[in-house]
């Protein structure tokens, strides 16, 4: 990873940016989106036009290892005596995977392999939630992204 | 599974940190592409380098019906021994993970 940083300092021009983006080290969230108008013939895009209702973190595995040490090469590649990079900017955002029900999530969990990040409880919680919802609702997946910039003086 | 994103929150983030309008751009990762699609355009050159044979034969299936100039190569950026100082953006999209 050092090596794919440095690689990236030689192929830059003085000035030049390396430009990172990854998910950051935390968990994924699960969420319950619940439409705010309930008689809309198709599921609005805009997140705007649902209530959401937070249901719990998804542990840590090995990815969130592999995003921390990520975290990590850009800082080491700023602290770098020599050769180093300047900071040039970093931003986090959200990816946002919907799922219109348990089964279409666990699917997806499981064939990312990260199904047993989503424990019984989390899972049972969202089958109850999504039962009990009152107008057309969806689980949501919450996964946060850094985007990071650096400057090769 | 639907990824919503109609804020377009990702492209809107990158283009907060920099430019890529005339930019020489090498992406490490470039995956089935996605991310070189939307922006390759604005840039003067756009590089794409990715490792996995199945992500990059995603790649090369969608190059075709895309307008966007990207160069498509097989490896990572130390395999290829690219040039020193020629590239304003070096962008790695989930390649340090």
């Amino acid at each position: 990873m050092g090596l794919a940083v440095a690689e990236a300092y030689r192929v830059l021009r003085p000035g030049g940016l390396l430009l990172d983006i990854h998910p950051a080290a935390a968990p994924m969230r699960l969420e319950l989106w619940t439409q705010r108008d309930r008689r809309a013939s198709e599921p609005p895009a805009d997140p705007a036009h649902y209530e959401r209702r937070p249901l719990g973190d998804l542990a840590s595995g090995s990815s969130q290892d592999a995003f921390a040490a990520a975290t990590s090469a850009l800082a080491a590649a700023v602290r770098a005596a020599q050769r180093g990079f300047q900071p040039a900017g970093r931003l986090e955002f959200d990816y946002r995977y919907v799922f219109d029900s348990l089964d279409e999530l666990t699917g997806y969990l499981e064939e990312n392999e990260e199904l047993g990040l989503a424990g019984d409880g989390l899972l049972e919680q969202a089958l109850l939630a999504l039962q009990s919802a009152l107008a057309p609702a969806r689980l949501v997946l919450i996964q946060p992204i850094v985007a990071t910039g650096l400057r090769k003086p | 599974m639907t990824f919503i994103d109609p804020e377009d929150l990702e492209l809107a983030t990158l283009r907060a940190l920099t430019g890529f309008a005339g930019r020489r751009v090498v992406e490490i990762g470039t995956g089935d592409g996605r991310l070189a699609w939307a922006l390759a355009a604005e840039a003067a050159q756009w590089l794409a380098l990715e490792p996995d044979p199945d992500e990059l034969g995603a790649a090369r299936e969608q190059a075709a019906n895309r307008p966007a100039p990207v160069r498509l190569l097989a490896g990572d950026a130390r395999a290829l021994a690219l040039p020193a100082g020629q590239f304003d953006l070096a962008f790695f999209t989930w390649s340090l993970c």
